[in-house]
């Protein structure tokens, strides 16, 4: 019996061999529907963790190595500032010392213990206070005996 | 050859997975890839289509429970997508200015694209007069002679609904192929 699909089809005998596909087209795609699915596919949460903690805690050493290094140079800075003054201001009292001589006991600047590192610079910025205070050569030859430089 | 008794006899060996989605995938990606195609005309359109349907089953494969049959399953996520998917593009073309059936039934006249005769060309147009959903209907009966009781487990109509829809784009297309 002719059913009315049988009917229908006289009007189209080969359907899906007139749309046009690329050659091979089959055969490729479960290559790249396999591609996909394992682009797709979520990281394991365990090996996703372990990434996490090794970020974190290399975020937490350089931070903390950061913050070492500023207060290491903070620290430097403030000592050479206390012992600079330390210094200016002994040249300065020795100085007045000289022309006003009295019996008040001012701090021995010997007692400034320098780092053999620091020797240099020291030199260079005492030479630089003695500019700043106006000193005469005499007085920077004292100046230099007393602090045993 | 295996069927869909092979298929979920693996499903249930959760080593297998990627076994059971292979049997799958050869025993239906011809059929998903020419609903696609029909409906949407375009290769790569439909290939999108075929691409996107087999993630959303490799994806929802381990949760399926046999609760319908495995092909119901299969082709319900076809037609979703399909159906998706040709919003999308008909959302697109209105924001263009053009229908969308019109564009497909143009490409029809592409030597490169559609290769059928002047009569299987008018077959294709007459079908892009359908609605949406009757056309699936029609699709699903003409091509694959799915069962109804299949194609309403597909698509969550009833027998009778189908029926009727399946009726009247017969009516519809004999209609516009007389008219011509």
């Amino acid at each position: 019996m002719k059913t009315e699909n049988d009917e229908l089809k006289r009007f189209s005998p080969t359907p899906d061999s007139e749309f046009g596909i690329p050659d091979g087209y089959f055969e490729n795609l479960k290559f790249e529907i396999d591609r996909k699915i394992c682009a797709s596919r979520p990281i394991n949460h365990k090996v996703r963790n372990r990434w996490i903690y090794a970020t974190a805690a290399s975020i937490v050493l350089l931070l903390g190595s950061a913050i070492y290094t500023i207060s290491l140079k903070e620290i430097n800075s403030t000592q050479k500032g206390v012992q600079l003054t330390n210094i200016a201001m002994d040249s300065n009292l020795h100085s007045i010392e000289e022309n006003h001589p009295s019996n008040t006991s001012y701090p021995d600047a010997t007692q400034i213990t320098l780092s053999p590192e620091n020797q240099d610079i020291l030199d260079d910025e005492l030479i630089a206070a003695a500019d700043e205070l106006n000193l005469s050569d005499e007085e920077l030859v004292e100046l230099t005996e007393y602090i045993d430089l | 050859m295996f069927d869909d008794q092979d298929i979920l006899e693996l499903l249930t060996d959760k080593q297998a997975p990627t076994a059971s989605f292979n049997l799958l995938f050869d025993r239906y990606h011809q059929k998903v890839y020419w609903h696609a195609r029909r409906m949407v005309l375009d290769h790569d359109d439909a290939d999108d289509i075929t691409q996107n349907i087999f993630i959303r089953i490799w994806n929802g494969l381990p949760s399926f429970r046999g609760d319908s049959r495995l092909s119901s399953w299969i082709f319900r996520i076809t037609v979703n997508e399909t159906l998706n998917f040709m919003q999308s593009k008909k959302l697109k073309a209105a924001l263009s200015f053009k229908d969308y059936e019109e564009v497909l039934s143009n490409k029809l006249h592409d030597q490169t694209f559609y290769k059928g005769s002047a009569i299987e060309q008018n077959f294709q147009k007459a079908l892009l007069t359908l609605p949406t959903k009757q056309r699936q209907v029609f699709l699903l009966r003409y091509y694959d002679n799915m069962p109804y009781e299949t194609m309403s487990e597909a698509l969550g109509t009833s027998v009778g609904a189908l029926k009727a829809s399946y009726h009247h784009a017969s009516n519809k297309i004999e209609k516009y192929l007389k008219a011509l």
